[in-house]
């Protein structure tokens, strides 16, 4: 775990940040804390004072009319002030919540839009993490903190107030009081802590039990866990971490246990001492003290108590939530390698593009060895270039190079002649297109996840219990504040020519809400389900849909059938036209389409060449091709299994 | 403790029927049976817990009460040191029996959050795998969710809720046994208050007090409803938020958020579920405005109920019935037997709002498990010879309405490689299924050895497949676990499996070797593997169980030319006398297959050679293999 040394915001620049946070997105927040913080106060008072007053009444032989206004007072007012603040309390989750939102969506934005070599650095993720655990649910430090900020200004008023309620006592009484009540905190601190501090060991064991929770529920695992009988495996994972974890929790409460031991004793004294010191004034004949006063000032030192015992304890927590938020706040100042809005504009925008690779290597942080070695490599505009080489040779890095994703250790990646890497990154982005092995679908409609829009207008069905009525508000909410109008509106015919171009029409039609139909059965019911094979297609789809002058295809018929393959191959060069495009492949029947072919080994180009120039030069491309096409050539008069017994180079 | 929070859709739905009493009391004691046959320490603990706690503060109020009232009596000095000395050592005696078996339930109870879980996943891991793919599982378990995290709802809160009634049942035992002298304690005859010692008075107030009494909880109990129903209409929400808001952090989905912007389509669905919770939805109206109305009203019924039980005390007190250290003490006693009352009332209550989240759970762990109810053993030979037949299989997948496979008859015959071949959606991962029965078929059946599989015992019947899935999952633990798929396995035998796979250069080279992670989820040592890698390992798994049928859907898709190479070469290893079915949209590898399925639109439309095969002209196989063969033609 990497813990910060010291937290770069302190406390109370945390609670400013949540002030200025509350203020721009809903300011009932504030308001809602101040109002609740004088019904808490005023409670507090009236309670300390009722069962007082009435005795004095009582002692006093008052009239029984005395008797039932005083009464009756303090009743209507713990009545409204007591309605008021159960009122408040109810209404107060939903600004609070709004406001954790607000974060939440701050910190999705800097999840998704940071430099990439963050996302594969463990450090950074583990702080990403830690910074989710801040606004992720009710509890967290980010809706907590309001709460926590009432009580403490509730109990430091009745602090000031009970003071002056003990002002007429000796002042040793009250310095004692306090004395032991922080004895009794400093105490209590010391000998819980042991599970404050070792709470990377629970997150530790939490994180197991919720990974074997995950992987029950997991659908895609869901096969082989029945096949293979992993079922008792996963729950002894699960046992394993859980007997861990109730072991944990067996020794903080141990710990909490000495603590509490240490404040019955503390407790004892200081009733004690209050006990006898008030007995010692009431039975003293002239000190004014009588039954009613002897309740009061009890009540008042134990209430006294009470107070430097919460305020203590709400600080400390506040404290833990400080340090949660300045965790936040700095992940959220984590600076970026790259420039984005802050770096120079690129000044190519162009739809044809030159790319160049100048010298570059390229060595992933924290390893021994360069991955790339000296790439010198110069795409021109509307060139089709194919990129071939055994796994682990170094194809997905230079993909990644080329497409701004890494920054070269060596060398430089160059646009039109101009160096990306000061310029705004975004930008680069702008000009690729991907289709990568990883389906990355949204649980969105078909015709959203080929534009990545929103569908302009709603949709009204009337569907059963609104699943696929999204993008329509509440009667009467106003929409969440802080949404962006940034992307372009969808183009509904332009969704179905890639569709179609894709080759993927014909399911598209054959599903009952075409175009509007939901992926992803995890989020909506009525979802579709796509093959393998059509999900490729839907990526080709999304690819040419962005129409931008680079397209990068990595494996783009990985999934397909032989006929499907075939048919995107003879489309290549449709589905290319005027863009440079760039392909990976292991099937090298496809890079035949390509204008050039470039073979990485070990991290350095080797060969580079046409098809037929490449099979003429009799090198490894060759051989590979060789390897590959060997039973589609081998004779007929050979029987398959001992064709399989074979040797090969 | 990680609690998701789900927000919720607005969806507007009517409020659902109230379940009754006792109707949700017997939910509740199924609940209750759960946790006790889980864990019965939890419950014993709690019940130590409750004598301490509920006991201890009538302990001080009878005490001081006697202090107050020698205060306003003859106020000794002697008689308040003493009385106080016995408040003091009993506070501070019950206070420890309170600490001590507060810690020991604690410790019990740290887990009850982790330990909900369990049965749920009980009835994951064993359920029908045809249940599984259901949508409305897949709803019931977000709809369980949403609840545990939102407020402990389900079969968590019945653990506390037990707690919490026999808690109010204790106190209100105490409370009563305090204050029964309340009314028996006379006014002296003759005082103008006398009339308070009416029976008839009594029956008056103490109705009106029971009315007051069981008011406020009921308040409570409406407005904790509205949360309920908003609970019932309001899982689409979650779910997408939940989805959007997760896609910021998958690193397989980096490079495409980056390119295409995700981020902003996400945004749009995350702002959309958000907006639940502005001022005016209905979130805001029903749950927050109503239910706060409702929640300041019980509040209002209380205090009033606390103002005349205080006007009954004093002027009883006042009228010279009792001294005034007693006032304290039935104030007290009534303020706390009310409050037990209360608290009985606000659990059940509580118990009734629970219901439907119990019903959500318990419909949940109710789905039958139609496929264990076959009982025969297979037959276990060591001469592999199990002979699979589909006879007339026709598939629909559940809630479609075309279907996958159609009048499918295949006989596999023993030792033979089988490869099967078809376009995307021809229904060959279908068959694969229906073979190791994950689903059942709709019409026809399938033979082993001549008996209808769902005659099996169904664990008997699995282990006779092992399949490597083109979309295989390896869970992030240990490797040589990863193979065995258990947590104790033969090491030697692992390794072996993995050298057959393919990967004894790479194994030598791992320093933990067997104990190597999957990926970096657990362990920082752990290693990302790639693609082809951990297609291998999977491969290694399938060779580990070592059963009679070797199934492989796509094994070579992810590899290049010369691993693919390799895993042809060494096929003989790997299937040795086994049964396979070689399921690839590489058509090379139907060269070494003794037969060759074809499927067609979810039907078999050629079968045999692929000399045979080639040679009709006009097939399928042949189109596929043309398609194919020809950009390697010289």
């Amino acid at each position: 775990m990497h813990k910060p040394l010291k937290p770069k915001y302190h406390m109370a620049s945390n609670i400013l940040f949540m002030i200025r946070e509350a203020c721009h997105t809903c300011k009932s927040v504030l308001l809602f804390v101040i109002l609740l913080t004088l019904a808490g106060v005023g409670i507090n008072l009236l309670e300390l004072y009722v069962t007082p007053a009435v005795l004095r009444t009582l002692e006093q032989a008052g009239s029984l009319t005395d008797l039932l206004w005083v009464i009756a007072a303090f009743a209507g007012g713990l009545l409204l002030l007591d309605a008021a603040r159960r009122y408040l309390e109810a209404n107060v989750s939903i600004g609070r919540i709004t406001v954790r939102l607000q974060l939440v969506l701050k910190l999705h934005d800097k999840m998704c839009q940071t430099s990439y070599p963050h996302m594969e650095d463990p450090c950074f993720l583990d702080r990403m993490n830690q910074s989710m655990d801040v606004c992720f649910n009710n509890v967290s430090p980010a809706e907590k903190i309001w709460e926590d900020l009432t009580v403490l200004f509730i109990n430091v008023i009745s602090l000031v107030l009970w003071l002056t309620v003990l002002s007429s006592l000796h002042p040793a009484i009250v310095a004692l009081t306090l004395l032991l009540s922080l004895a009794d905190y400093a105490v209590a601190t010391r000998l819980g802590r042991w599970g404050y501090l070792h709470r990377d060991k629970e997150a530790r064991y939490v994180h197991q039990m919720d990974y074997a929770t995950r992987l029950a529920k997991d659908y895609r695992l869901a096969k082989d866990l029945r096949i293979f009988g992993m079922g008792s495996w996963i729950q002894d994972m699960y046992q394993g971490a859980m007997q861990l974890y109730q072991d944990y929790h067996g020794k903080v409460q141990r710990s909490y246990l000495l603590a509490d031991i240490f404040g019955i004793l503390l407790s004892f004294l200081r009733n004690g001492i209050a006990y006898l010191y008030l007995i010692f004034l009431v039975t003293e004949p002239g000190s004014g003290l009588d039954g009613a006063g002897f309740v009061l000032y009890f009540t008042a030192l134990g209430g006294f108590t009470g107070q430097v015992a919460q305020i203590l304890s709400q600080l400390t927590l506040l404290h833990r939530k400080s340090l949660s938020l300045s965790l936040f706040r700095e992940f959220l100042d984590s600076e970026e390698p790259f420039a984005f809005e802050d770096g120079l504009p690129l000044s190519s925008s162009g739809k044809s593009c030159e790319l160049t690779l100048e010298h570059v290597s390229f060595r992933y942080p924290g390893a021994q060895e360069d991955t790339l070695h000296d790439i010198s490599l110069t795409i021109r505009p509307g060139e089709k270039l194919a990129v071939v080489g055994c796994n682990g040779a170094g194809k997905t890095t230079l993909i990644k190079l080329l497409c701004g994703f890494y920054d070269p250790t060596q060398g430089k990646v160059l646009l039109d002649g101009e160096d990306i890497r000061p310029c705004n990154r975004r930008d680069y982005y702008q000009h690729f297109s991907l289709v990568s092995q990883n389906f990355s679908a949204m649980a969105a409609s078909i015709a959203e996840n080929v534009a990545q829009a929103v569908m302009p207008e709603p949709v009204q069905e009337p569907g059963p219990a609104g699943n696929t009525s999204y993008g329509k508000h509440a009667k009467g909410a106003t929409p969440f504040p802080g949404l962006p109008s940034g992307s372009p509106p969808l183009d509904l015919e332009k969704v179905r020519h890639c569709i179609r171009l894709a080759g993927l029409a014909e399911k598209v039609e054959s599903l009952p809400e075409g175009y509007h139909t939901t992926l992803n059965k995890q989020v909506f019911d009525d979802a579709a389900e796509l093959s393998g094979g059509q999900l490729q297609r839907l990526m080709l789809a999304r690819a040419l849909y962005q129409d931008r002058p680079i397209m990068v295809l990595d494996e783009p018929t990985a999934a397909l059938d032989p006929l499907a393959e075939h048919d995107i191959y003879q489309k290549y060069n449709e589905l290319t036209a005027g863009r440079t495009s760039i392909f990976i492949s292991h099937r090298l029947a496809s890079t035949r389409f390509c204008d050039r072919i470039i073979l990485l080994e070990d991290g350095h180009i080797t060969e580079t060449g046409t098809h037929e120039e490449l099979l003429a030069l009799g090198g490894h491309y060759a051989a590979l091709f060789q390897v590959q096409g060997r039973y589609y050539n081998a004779g007929p008069d050979v029987h398959g299994s001992s064709l399989a017994a074979g040797s090969d180079e | 403790m990680k609690q998701h929070h789900r927000h919720t859709g607005p969806t507007l739905g009517k409020k659902p029927k109230e379940s009754g009493l006792l109707a949700s009391l017997l939910l509740w004691r199924r609940a209750f049976c759960l946790w006790w046959k889980a864990d019965p320490r939890l419950f014993t603990s709690t019940a130590a817990l409750l004598l301490f706690q509920t006991l201890s503060p009538y302990v001080t109020i009878y005490f001081t009460a006697r202090l107050l009232n020698e205060i306003t009596g003859a106020c000794r000095r002697e008689v308040l040191f003493s009385l106080t000395g016995y408040v003091l050592l009993s506070t501070a005696v019950l206070a420890l029996g309170s600490a001590l078996f507060t810690r020991r339930r604690n410790t019990l109870y740290a887990a009850c959050w982790q330990k909900k879980d369990q049965f749920v996943i009980q009835k994951l891991l064993q359920m029908d795998f045809e249940a599984l793919e259901q949508p409305h599982t897949h709803e019931l378990i977000a709809k369980i969710e949403q609840g545990q995290n939102f407020g402990g709802w389900g079969i968590l809160r019945s653990a506390n809720q037990f707690q919490d009634l026999a808690g109010s049942l204790v106190q209100i035992l105490g409370a009563i046994i305090l204050c029964i002298t309340l009314f028996t304690r006379k006014i002296p005859a003759g005082h103008s208050l006398s009339l308070l010692n009416h029976p008839l008075f009594l029956l008056v107030l103490a109705t009106g007090l029971v009315g007051m009494t069981i008011l406020s909880p009921r308040l409570i109990n409406r407005a904790d409803s509205f949360w309920s129903s908003f609970y019932k209409t309001s899982t689409q929400g979650n779910r997408i938020y939940m989805f959007h808001f997760r896609t910021g952090m998958e690193q397989d989905r980096a490079m495409d958020m980056r390119i295409y912007r995700q981020d902003l389509l996400a945004r749009n669905y995350l702002g959309y579920a958000a907006c639940d919770f502005t001022p005016g939805s209905y979130a805001d109206r029903y749950w927050h405005r109503k239910g706060g109305a409702y929640y300041a009203l019980s509040a209002v019924v209380s205090r009033l109920f606390t103002g005349f039980v205080y006007m009954y005390v004093c002027m009883k007190a006042w009228a010279g019935a009792f001294g005034i250290g007693d006032l304290a003490q039935y104030v007290s006693a009534i303020t706390a037997l009310s409050a037990g009352v209360s608290s009985l009332l606000y659990c059940l209550g509580s118990i009734r709002n629970n219901a439907p989240f119990l019903q959500t759970e318990f419909s949940f762990l109710n789905i039958p498990d139609r496929m264990y109810q076959g009982s025969i053993c297979v037959e276990k030979r060591t001469d592999r010879k199990y002979d699979v037949e589909f006879r007339d299989v026709s598939f629909r997948y559940p809630g479609s309405k075309t279907y996958a496979l159609r009048h499918v008859s295949l006989r596999f015959q023993i030792g033979e490689r089988l490869a099967v071949v078809g376009e995307n959606g021809s229904g060959k991962t279908t068959m694969i299924k229906l073979l190791c029965r994950l689903y059942d078929p709709t019409e026809g059946e399938i033979l082993l050895n001549g008996i209808n599989i769902r005659k099996y015992d169904y664990r008997e019947y699995q282990q006779v497949f092992s399949v490597v899935f083109q979309d295989f999952r390896l869970p992030a633990y240990g490797l040589g676990a990863n193979v065995a798929g258990s947590t104790h396995y033969n090491a030697a035998k692992a390794r072996r499996c993995l050298e057959d796979a393919g990967l004894s250069p790479w194994l030598a080279g791992l320093p933990d070797g067997l104990d190597t992670c999957i990926g970096r989820e657990f362990d920082e040592n752990g290693i990302a593997f790639s693609g082809g890698e951990l297609q291998k390992i999977a491969i290694a798994r399938a060779l580990y169980k070592d059963a009679p049928f070797l199934i492989l859907d796509e094994p070579t898709a992810a590899l290049d030319p010369v691993a693919e190479a390799q895993i042809y070469a060494s096929f003989n290893t790997l299937v040795q006398d086994k049964t396979a079915v070689y399921i690839s949209h590489r058509l090379s590898s139907c060269r070494f297959c003794d037969r060759i399925a074809v499927f067609d639109r979810g039907t078999l439309v050629q079968c045999g050679s692929h000399q045979e095969l080639v040679s009709q002209t006009d097939g399928k196989y042949y189109a596929l293999w043309q398609a194919q063969a020809q950009y390697y033609q010289t």
